[in-house]
């Protein structure tokens, strides 16, 4: 026990007894083994993305031929002058040429241009904050707007700017992911369409009130937004944010979404045709591991053990060397490796694999398989970017 | 514990880790998986913000190296790590939603004990975690959650209070 000095009498020996007694329990929880060579690979990306930052800073201000430090969310287009906000450490994406220009802002609104190379166009009223104040480094938080002030502070949410949006007011935030991991899978993220919808409100644990997310992919950068309004905001608020929204610039990154997915097949398109599939056959996403998506059965009790990997290949003899027909389901045979852990299927001129995570059973068959065999036909593969 | 000589700027992983961090990730591992574990309630999402939490304290182990705190640290960065990551499972999988305990939990006999741990606010579930579950001093939680020493003890007696049916329970 911890032996704090400041505790006595009978809350301290509570205190200590609590703390044992649940130390105790939590002993028989068995650990999974240490694995320190995934430990060191992702130090290694999260380094790679600190120094891209800092070069991206030198890069941003010789371009741009800035001698003043650089300035956050700095108005564009307009004399208004903000105050001087230090870049974010982790932010700002590779800058290679000269921001492009904007058109002219509507009547009574004003352009924003972040560090992070995003710009925006609001009205003059309202206010922009850099999300700095939030404590989302990866993916990380890169600007907030809103009708009324903006205190900053916050873990994974601007939570103290949303205890003070005001009851007709507005708030929104953009979120930037980058480096695919467990807890970003770009595939989720659709191409961002012509026009935006903010669609029906959700509750989520770190936001504590009903959002409307956004989720899409622009300029080869993937975005979300979260949108609250106050319980009072006027349909002609909801229009400017949409409005706001709407107006969204990102630069493009240097890292082409097509550099992207040459290095990590989660970036392609055929792992968003992967994960329409298995949406539509109705199992559970786990997340990816960078060359596959993580799926299971949709059942209460989300046994990782159960856990297997979908990903696709082209071309190569059908059967492959080891591999023998297992079913065949509207037409379509599906293959298995003699070990028992891998399935292979040909559909739309992709190879579909499926390997078991930890254990053979966790292989989809009889009905699982068919879900997934006759979905991957219902579904049009769209190789929307190369 | 014993240290690894330093090297002139510091840790040049990847090439070489530290072996003053490997001993420290190889002892601090379990405590801090079970704390995020028993925090988020969900194996898959502590095992992969453990992994997070300490691949970001190699990162900056130049500087953390030297701290007495760095458990804390580890832990505190884990347990916001579990938090985002449930958060961007969210509309897969509600919090609400019964977990995947694996066996060896379930062998504790403690189902019920975690689930009042998770039911408890953030704040609360947070302090009983680095506190009690990590054993860390009131002083370095409420230096790790941003807050007064007051604060920190009195989110530990509400929990208490939450927790004493089950403590007891199983006490028996």
């Amino acid at each position: 026990m911890t032996g704090e000095s400041t505790h006595n009498g009978d809350d301290d020996r509570e205190d200590r007894r609590v703390g044992e007694r649940l130390r105790a329990k939590l002993a028989l929880v068995e650990a999974p083994p240490p694995d320190l060579d995934r430990v060191v690979a992702k130090a290694r990306r999260l380094r790679a993305r600190r120094l891209a930052a800092a070069l991206a800073v030198a890069a941003v201000v010789l371009a741009a031929g800035i001698i003043v430090p650089l300035t956050v969310l700095a108005p564009g287009g307009t004399d208004q002058q903000r105050p001087a906000t230090p870049a974010p450490a982790t932010g700002p994406r590779p800058a290679t040429t000269r921001p492009a220009a904007l058109p002219a802002p509507r009547p009574g609104w004003v352009w924003h241009r972040d560090a992070d190379r995003l710009a925006i166009q609001t009205p003059a009223a309202w206010h922009l904050s850099p999300g700095t104040g939030v404590g989302l480094v990866q993916p990380m938080a890169l600007f907030i707007v809103g009708t009324g002030r903006l205190p900053a502070g916050g873990d994974c949410a601007p939570t103290r700017a949303i205890k003070a949006l005001p009851r007709d007011g507005a708030l929104f935030w953009v979120i930037e992911y980058a480096g695919a991991g467990q807890d970003f899978n770009p595939y989720e993220f659709p191409p961002r369409p012509d026009r935006l919808d903010l669609g029906p409100a959700a509750s989520k644990e770190c936001i504590g009130e009903p959002s409307h997310q956004l989720l899409f992919r622009q300029a080869d950068r993937f975005f979300q937004v979260e949108v609250l309004f106050g319980p009072a905001a006027p349909g002609s608020l909801r229009a400017a944010v949409v409005a706001s929204l709407q107006s969204l610039r990102p630069e493009p990154t240097t890292d082409s979404l097509a550099e992207q997915c040459r290095r990590q097949w989660v970036f392609c398109p055929e792992a968003a045709w992967v994960f329409q599939v298995l949406n539509r056959a109705g199992l559970f996403h786990w997340g990816n591991t960078g060359s596959a998506i993580q799926a299971g059965p949709q059942d209460p009790k989300l046994d990782p053990s159960r856990k297997f990997d979908l990903w696709t290949t082209r071309g190569g003899p059908l059967p492959p060397v080891g591999f023998h027909e297992v079913a065949v389901v509207d037409g379509i045979a599906a293959y298995g490796d003699g070990d028992g852990r891998r399935l292979l299927w040909r559909v739309q001129d992709l190879n579909v694999w499926v390997q078991a995570e930890q254990q053979r059973s966790a292989l989809p068959h009889d009905a699982m398989l068919a879900k997934l065999v006759r979905a991957s036909r219902a579904i049009p593969f769209v190789p929307d970017h190369p | 514990m014993e240290r690894a000589a330093r090297t002139g700027g510091g840790v040049t992983y990847p090439r070489f880790v530290e072996l003053w961090f490997v001993q420290v990730y190889q002892a601090e591992h379990d405590k801090v998986f079970r704390a995020t574990w028993a925090f988020c309630g969900d194996r898959g999402v502590a095992e992969d913000a453990t992994q997070e939490a300490f691949a970001r304290a190699l990162e900056r182990w130049p500087r953390l190296r030297e701290q007495p705190w760095v458990t804390g640290w580890v832990t505190s960065t884990a347990l916001n790590a579990a938090r985002r990551l449930q958060r961007r499972r969210w509309p897969h999988r509600p919090e609400t939603a019964p977990v995947g305990i694996a066996g060896a939990a379930d062998a504790s006999g403690s189902v019920e004990l975690w689930q009042v741990v998770r039911a408890l606010p953030r704040r609360q579930r947070e302090a009983v975690t680095l506190h009690y579950l990590v054993d860390l001093p009131v002083a370095q939680v409420a230096r790790l959650m941003g807050c007064r020493e007051g604060t920190v003890k009195a989110h530990l007696a509400h929990a208490r209070k939450a927790l004493r049916a089950q403590l007891e329970g199983s006490a028996r």
